[in-house]
Parts: C-alpha cells; structure tokens; sequence
C-alpha cells in the first residue's frame, strides 16, 4: 500500500486486461478471511464501458456530498448547477474518479443463504449467526461486520493491484441504504452499498494539488497507544 | 510476493504464551501500518489500543466483552444454547498483544480539514457525538488497518487473527478507561501455537468449513 495515492482523474486511453482484475479479484477473495467463513458482502464490478453507471455513481455521491453540507437539490438540474458551481469554484469533488475509472468496485451487503456444513451444524445446535439474518437486529450486526471484512478485501485487492502498478482510491461518499439505489442500471443490487471502489492507470493524483505538508494524517501517538 | 505472505494468514485458536516478541518490532510494525493505511479525508477516525504481554488482566476484560456478545447473540437462538464460549476467543487471553480498535473524533485537525469545512463541507469526524453515525466509514477503515497490520506481522513470521465478534455496549468496557466510544474489533498478535484449522481437521470437520465460492461474491458486469 506504499504505493497508494489518491486518484483524481485516471487514463481513460490505458488499457488494463480485464483478466487481470480477474486475477487480483480472485486472489483477494482466496486471501481474505471472514468471520465463520461466511463473507457477508458481494463485490459487484463494472467494467470498462459501463460509463451510464459510472455517471450515475458519480450524480449519486455529488447528491450525498450536498446532503451532508447542507445544499438542497431538489432535481437533476439542481444538481447540475451545483456540480457546474464547485468546478467553477475550483472546488470539484475528489471523487471524480468515478467518471473515469476503467474499473469500479461496488461493495454490498450479502446475506448467506447456504451456510456450509459447519455453520449449520452450529446452527442447528443452538448458535446464531447475523450473517444470515434479513432481518433486525441480525442483519444491521452482519452489516458493521461486513465492513469491516471489506476493508480487509479491498486491502488486498489494493494491494495486489498497486504492486502491478494499477491506481485504486476509494469512495465513501454515498448513499447506502439499498432503497436509494431504484435505477434499473442497478438492479443487481439487492442489499445495502457500503464501499464503492475504483481501479485504473491513474493520470491526475491528489497529491499532485494539494500538499502533504497541509493535507496530513493524525500523528502516529494519536492513533496508537500503548496500554501496556 | 505479498500473494505469498497472505496466503499464510490462518487463524489462531492459540498463541505460544512463552513468546516473547521485541517490542521494536511491534512499534515498527504499527507505524507502518499507520504510514501505509489511507484514510478518507486523512482523518482516521479511530484509535489502536495495544495491549502488551504484561497485562493479562486487561486481556481478561477484553475477552469478557467477546464472550458476553456470543452469549446474548445466542439467546435468540429458539435451539438451546449448548454451547461453552466459542474457543476462538479464548485467543484474545493467549494473545502476546491484542489491539482494541474504537472510533476517535479528531479534536486537532489539519489545515485541508480545516479548509475543506471553512468551504461548507460538514465532517462528523470531529463531533463526539457523531461518532455513531459516522461508523460505516469509520468500520471499513478499521479494515484496512487491521489487514496492514496482519501482512506485517506475517511478513515478520508472527500471526494474527480477528474477533468481531464483541459487545460494543460501554457498560461492558467500563473497566478499561481508554474505551471512550463502542470499540470496532479486536485483533491478537503473537505466535501460533495451534491453528483452527488444525482442529478442524483433528474432529473432522476441515472440508465442511469453507468460504462462499468466488462467484457468490464477486459479480461482473
């Protein structure tokens, strides 16, 4: 992950053999553990020429972006005018990428319906498990693990790509409630987003606008202590 | 290869308690863990706890809290619960080290930070009290530390292993006065002394246990 810097704009002229994702994607899937083997997330991957969905992600993250601060958008043309305001204003969002990206990896909820033999074993001996619940308070419990299983994944898949010298950033900017997602470009989506991630030769990097020296992660203390 | 050293990851039901790793190796360790792990909006919303080889005591409350989850999770079980504590846990108490990752409002942010809110941008990294609800991000991020910290460790012959599996509740946390806000994970590290995988395979059971098929988990389109 030394390697990682955060893309704003990727090459949308670098071709990536998709045989490749493939690979990384299956050495991520066979390197990462899960709680009970179950991983509770499915990785949803658009390819080169979705571009409409890439579009769509990219209106769905501006939407939440305005949300969270505060901005009202009452349309699609709303929303246009306050992309057109914030590239005005030099204040383009990071995730940007996301119209650009060669490859996007969008992390959703799974509930497991076929528990291997141990799991049900245990279940039928008394055990329970949120990962195969639809419903609360299971299915909220299965979903703070899945996340935290993502970011194990997508750790390794990041790894992987970026020893091969292909760029990832990640995007956690939108809304994941899976009743928010009705377009029909998505209807593969059947449980709630939780990470959406983006893969591609990178051309812009943030990095290249904004300093390190003013743009820096908490100190080492803050995040470790020792409590020994 | 990193493809080599991940593949090595396997849980540990049991740590060597006799070990004894330089604690160089773990502030190593964990600062390039902190180096190399991104963050959104270089926040890092969350604290790393290490607990060391000479506070079994704090292990003991750590595991506490896991056993406490898998027994109040099993009530709902309509089946009676037949079951002692899941010996998975019992790691966290054989452990050489064990992190206690919780969430962290950031009370000393930096000038970008600052800039991006002077510009309208709302953070709920910097609220105690948004801390709640900015969890999702806060969990993902957990993740990709925690799986820094494993390719480290295994990189430098040590193992690791996860439990989430865990009351997040504070009033179960009330002994440990750094636990501020409902922990995330919990992560051992030492050196094995005996694999799941290897009692699995012992009562027979090393086939029945395996992960969802690549195609249940990844989709193309």
């Amino acid at each position: 992950m030394e390697n990682y810097k955060y893309v704003l704009e990727y090459n949308t002229s670098s071709f990536i053999d998709s045989d490749y994702i493939d690979d990384a994607l299956k050495y991520a899937w066979k390197a990462t553990p899960s709680k009970q083997n179950f991983m509770p997330y499915k990785v949803h991957v658009l390819s080169p020429e979705a571009k409409i969905h890439k579009q769509i992600l990219y209106n769905k993250a501006l939407k939440q972006q305005a949300k969270t601060s505060g901005v009202k958008i009452k349309n699609a043309k709303a929303l246009q005018k306050y992309d057109e305001r914030l590239k005005n204003d030099d204040k383009q969002p990071f995730f940007r990428n996301l119209k650009t990206a060669p490859y996007v990896f969008i992390f959703a909820q799974r509930v497991e319906d076929q528990p291997n033999k141990v799991q049900q074993d245990n279940i039928n001996y008394g055990r329970t498990y949120c990962q195969t619940d639809h419903s609360d308070p299971g299915h909220t419990q299965g979903k703070a693990i899945a996340r935290i299983e993502i970011g194990m994944f997508s750790a390794n898949l990041a790894t992987y790509l970026l020893a091969n010298e292909i760029d990832v950033s990640f995007t956690q900017c939108f809304p994941g409630d899976i009743e928010t997602w009705s377009e029909k470009e998505f209807d593969f989506l059947d449980d709630n987003v939780l990470l959406i991630m983006t893969a591609g030769k990178g051309k812009l990097y943030r990095r290249d606008l904004k300093s390190q020296e003013l743009d820096f992660k908490p100190n080492f203390e803050r995040i470790i202590r020792k409590e020994v | 290869m990193i493809k080599d050293i991940l593949n090595k990851w396997k849980f540990v039901l049991k740590f060597d308690t006799e070990h004894r790793t330089d604690t160089d190796l773990i502030q190593d360790i964990m600062h390039t863990a902190w180096k190399t792990t991104p963050s959104k909006n270089s926040f890092m919303p969350y604290s790393v706890h290490v607990i060391g080889p000479d506070r079994p005591d704090l292990k003991k409350i750590v595991y506490n809290t896991a056993a406490a989850k898998e027994k109040n999770s099993n009530s709902r079980n309509p089946n009676e619960d037949q079951w002692e504590v899941n010996g998975n846990k019992h790691s966290i108490l054989t452990a050489e080290y064990v992190l206690v990752f919780c969430p962290r409002a950031e009370d000393s942010p930096s000038p970008w930070q600052k800039h991006l809110h002077s510009g309208g941008c709302y953070m709920d990294a910097w609220y105690e009290d948004k801390l709640q609800k900015y969890r999702a991000t806060i969990l993902v991020e957990v993740g990709l530390f925690a799986k820094a910290v494993s390719v480290l460790c295994l990189e430098q012959g040590l193992h690791t292993n996860y439990i989430s599996s865990l009351e997040s509740d504070l009033k179960y946390w009330e002994e440990l006065d750094f636990v501020k806000h409902p922990p995330c994970l919990i992560m051992g590290i030492g050196k094995a002394e005996y694999f799941r995988r290897d009692w699995l395979k012992k009562i027979g059971w090393n086939k029945g246990d395996h992960k969802p098929k690549f195609e249940s988990v990844v989709k193309f389109y």
